[in-house]
């Protein structure tokens, strides 16, 4: 299979554009489309218009910049570790990042500075990619991986969820939810202009790594014999991966499992190339989110669900399936999963 | 997230050891659950009376921040012993500056006994154990029914007095605010104003934030959204209605929280700018008492200055 | 052309894993690295391939030392193929051995026509070009090994160092990848290689570099250096030599009964 590169591009593009439009089509009301759409393009300062820019924009670009990020970032930690089941969200570098972010914003600090929250976000986020690399290591099992990263996942979780308590403000207890069951619910393009910059910088040394994420398919050492440096691509990788995952929970919490299923679905049609899977995973990602995000707004609960409730719905049981699917598969020799 | 307006719920709860942890019922269930809890107070109430018709209390303490404030207000020196740990916080009490003198409890039935009370005030939603407890302590209880209208405020400012063997004073508090309250609206235009507190809930019917907007002449949009007290008002539906005035909280804490950084959402900004928005301080509404003078005076004065505009 | 290696020391803990070897791969040649398990083979190739770097001792390819190369020169100057690949996603046949351009600047998506040419010969001289759009994990062990043999053979390197490449093959293929080194060889290329199989190593290979317990025995042609009395040495058995074609193949034939140890009666 050898997809072109352009067909790649419209596999990524086509649905996420069509999830976009139908999250900036959903909302609690109608809204007069023809006046919306002519007051923003005239200047007019109308409510329609308003709703249309302020409110619905931001959640569906917010919906495509995270998605990206988490799916971006699950698809170069799974190459990079070579563990079909590594993920920010799963390996706690996601709740690491929520951890530096809620310390940020409950302490103040982003009141002096508004970049302090997505600063201490991305350093919690490489705190937690260095915390996963030294203990576990790049080479080690699915199921070492998976323990330290449940470690750091809980680690971090706790940690949050006692620096939230140390606020004296009563309402920041309760947004333990927020954080580690992220939601891009009444977010604002303030939001966008924080996280789009951080994932787009860290997309860089993501994307610049991709030859060498395809050159550690059969292992490290034959990497080295190509003449890539594993240690070099790890760190490169984690910084690309705490750009993006940092900036992307700064503004929406931990969204669990994206940086999972994304890759996963799009393999298959990238000929399960590390690099290709990068930018089809990105796409894949923001497509899911999208898509977790409008079900949300959808479903009849009283309230609306978590977004990461419903990726956790989705996702967890496909990590189970993948575990299952692993198991049987074992003995096959297929190693991919 | 959306979450019920944890301030509100300490309003009729203080019963815990932080202030954020309220009784969570589901708005649906609120007004039954009210109806419950005010049948239990009478009751309680009932029970009460002839005690508190005796001396009066020389130890009082009090465990709730409504009652706090009126406590604080209402008591001869050094008859109060201790008020909860709320009743101390310059963001939701009026008489913050009065009970720093005195210690602060948490709803823990050690902790108020170890005052030695004679008297310990409660709300109708006290936590059925920490009643149990007190009484079989031996202590005395007055156990008050929600108050969620000014007028509400003004029979509680009397019994409470009553309570406290004072009802002189009651009676001249009750007065003084009976005098200075807003006059009720002429009835000409009665603008829209909207309540949009912490994680974008909104206050209905049947609340006490409803009631002073409709004395200073609003229309309460929430009110005619729905019949719930507290329901949730989403930004979105919040800038179709394009109510004349928004009324926003001032901050529970000087330490941030999501719950309320919402308000300062760019699309709120745009829609009503700050010449239609009013920000009011938690300590001034959230409970029924003297203080509502204070935040029907505000209410009246934004009104006055949207009238010139027009 | 040749790349040499002078007194190369190298301890991994406590363990001496190599003790002052000397080692010269020729163009033209196959040198083959011979002797038991724990000799030290795959760390020699290692550190030829620049890509473990000794305690002590220099290489120096035409003159230059390894390690004084950025990583990707040295890979299009020196091809290594390790004794296991880890194979994680099922990529296609071509892909794999596409990979061994990496070295070059290519990519999956970014190949020159010049690459795509070194794909196909290396593909061609393995046998595997119908493995071209096969996915990894449809192939078998061997079909397998000769990919990734055709990967290293891809980069088409000045050096190419092969750590065990019979192991997993059967009688029919082991000998095509003898083969396979063996024209590599001809065409200039200098190749090492180390292996278990002793007959294989007398029949395909120029010189012979025998190594136990870290130290290089003996270092010459296969008659000079499979000697039954150096094999014994190295390998604590007795070998018998037998006559095919113009090679003595050495046969391992009985262990040797150590004063106070094994019991030959359960050795056999």
């Amino acid at each position: 299979m050898t997809p072109s590169r352009r067909w790649t591009w419209a596999l990524v593009a086509a649905p996420v554009a069509a999830l976009a439009m139908i999250s900036i089509v959903v909302g609690p009301a109608g809204l007069p489309w023809g006046t919306a759409i002519r007051d923003i393009l005239s200047g007019h300062d109308s409510v329609p218009a308003l709703i249309l820019l302020e409110i619905r924009l931001p959640r569906a670009l917010l919906g495509a910049v995270v998605g990206a990020a988490l799916g971006m970032a699950g698809a170069a930690m799974q190459g990079l570790l070579r563990n079909p089941l590594a993920e920010p969200g799963v390996l706690g570098v996601s709740a690491c990042a929520a951890f530096g972010a809620v310390i940020a914003f409950y302490s103040g600090l982003v009141r002096l500075f508004p970049g302090a929250l997505p600063i201490a976000a991305i350093l919690g986020a490489l705190l937690g990619t260095a915390a996963l690399f030294a203990w576990a290591g790049r080479g080690a099992t699915v199921a070492t991986l998976l323990l330290v990263g449940v470690a750091i996942n809980a680690l971090a979780g706790a940690a949050t969820a006692f620096g939230l308590a140390l606020s004296p403000n009563p309402y920041a207890f309760y947004e333990v939810m927020f954080w580690l069951m992220g939601s891009l619910a009444d977010r604002s393009l303030d939001h966008v202009a924080i996280a789009l910059p951080c994932v787009a910088l860290g997309a860089v040394p993501l994307l610049l790594m991709r030859r060498r994420l395809d050159g550690l398919s059969l292992g490290e050492e034959t990497a080295l014999a190509l003449g890539i440096v594993p240690s070099a691509v790890a760190r490169w990788i984690g910084l690309g991966t705490a750009l993006a995952v940092g900036g992307a929970v700064a503004v929406s919490g931990v969204i669990g499992f994206v940086g999972l299923m994304a890759p996963h679905a799009i393999r298959p049609f990238v000929g399960y190339r590390p690099g290709a899977t990068l930018i089809a995973s990105a796409g894949a990602g923001a497509a899911l989110t999208l898509a977790a995000d409008i079900a949300v707004r959808l479903l009849p609960t009283g309230r609306e669900l978590q977004l990461g409730v419903m990726t956790a719905l989705l996702g967890a049981p496909f990590l189970g399936w993948l575990a299952v699917r692993r198991r049987s598969n074992g003995a096959a020799g297929t190693s991919w999963l | 997230m959306i979450e019920r307006h944890t301030i509100q719920q300490n309003k009729t709860s203080s019963l815990s050891p932080h202030p954020a942890v309220a009784m969570r019922r589901p708005p649906s269930a609120a007004g039954g659950r009210r109806k419950a809890a005010c049948l239990l107070s009478l009751l309680v109430l009932l029970f009460a009376t002839p005690v508190a018709a005796s001396e009066p209390p020389a130890r009082v303490v009090s465990i709730n921040l409504c009652l706090d404030q009126l406590v604080l207000a209402l008591a001869a020196p050094g008859q109060v012993v201790a008020v909860s740990d709320m009743a101390h916080d310059p963001h939701l009490s009026a008489q913050w500056q009065a009970a720093q003198a005195l210690p602060a409890v948490r709803v823990r039935v050690e902790e108020i006994l170890a005052q030695r009370p004679d008297l310990v005030f409660l709300d109708a939603f006290a936590p059925s154990h920490v009643v149990g407890l007190l009484k079989r302590a031996g202590v005395r209880l007055a156990q008050f029914p929600e108050a969620s209208t000014f007028d509400d405020g003004v029979a509680r400012v009397r019994s409470l007095a009553t309570a406290l063997g004072r009802p002189e004073a009651g009676a001249t508090l009750a007065q003084q605010m009976q005098e200075r309250r807003a006059a009720p609206a002429d009835g000409e235009h009665r603008p829209l104003a909207a309540v949009w507190q912490a994680n974008g809930f909104s206050v209905g019917r049947g609340t006490l934030q409803d009631d002073l907007l409709r004395r200073a002449g609003f229309r309460n949009l929430a009110a005619e959204r729905s019949a719930g007290p507290f329901e949730p008002l989403p930004l979105e539906a919040l800038v179709r209605a394009a109510p004349e005035l928004l009324i926003l909280e001032s901050p529970a804490s000087d330490r941030p929280s999501l719950a309320e950084a919402l308000m300062t959402h760019r699309a709120a900004r745009q829609a009503f700018g700050t010449t239609r928005t009013l920000v009011m301080p938690h300590s001034l509404w959230l409970c029924a008492g003297p203080q509502n003078v204070a935040a029907l005076d505000r209410l009246a004065a934004a009104r006055r200055s949207l009238e010139r505009r027009r | 052309m040749a790349l040499i290696a002078q007194g190369l020391r190298r301890a991994l803990g406590r363990r001496l894993v190599l003790d002052a070897v000397d080692a010269e791969i020729a163009a033209g040649t196959i040198t083959g690295f011979v002797g038991p398990n724990g000799a030290g083979k795959s760390t020699l190739l290692r550190i030829l391939a620049g890509i473990d770097t000794p305690d002590a001792g220099t290489v120096h390819l035409d003159g230059a030392r390894v390690q004084s190369f950025t990583p990707s020169a040295r890979a299009r100057r020196i091809a290594h193929l390790p004794q296991v690949a880890q194979p994680q996603w099922p990529l296609s046949g071509r892909d794999v051995v596409t990979l061994g351009r990496l070295p070059h600047g290519a990519g999956f998506d970014r190949l020159s026509p010049a690459d795509a040419r070194a794909v196909d010969r290396a593909m061609a001289r393995t046998g595997t070009a119908a493995f071209a759009d096969r996915r990894l994990d449809q192939l078998s062990a061997g079909e397998r090994a000769r990919l990734m043999l055709a990967r290293a053979l891809a980069t088409e390197a000045d050096v190419l160092l092969v750590d065990e490449p019979t192991a997993a093959l059967d009688p029919a293929y082991q000998i095509e990848a003898m083969t396979a080194l063996r024209a590599e060889a001809d065409r200039g290329v200098a190749v090492a290689v180390a292996l278990h199989d002793l007959a294989l190593a007398a029949r395909f290979c120029d010189r012979l570099l025998l190594l136990a317990g870290g130290k290089a025995l003996r270092f010459g042609a296969p008659s000079d250096v499979l000697t039954p009395a150096a094999l014994k040495t190295a390998y604590g058995v007795t070998f018998a030599l037998v006559a095919f074609e113009q090679h003595d193949l050495p046969i391992p034939v009985s262990r040797p009964t150590l004063a106070g140890s094994s019991d030959p009666s359960r050795a056999g």
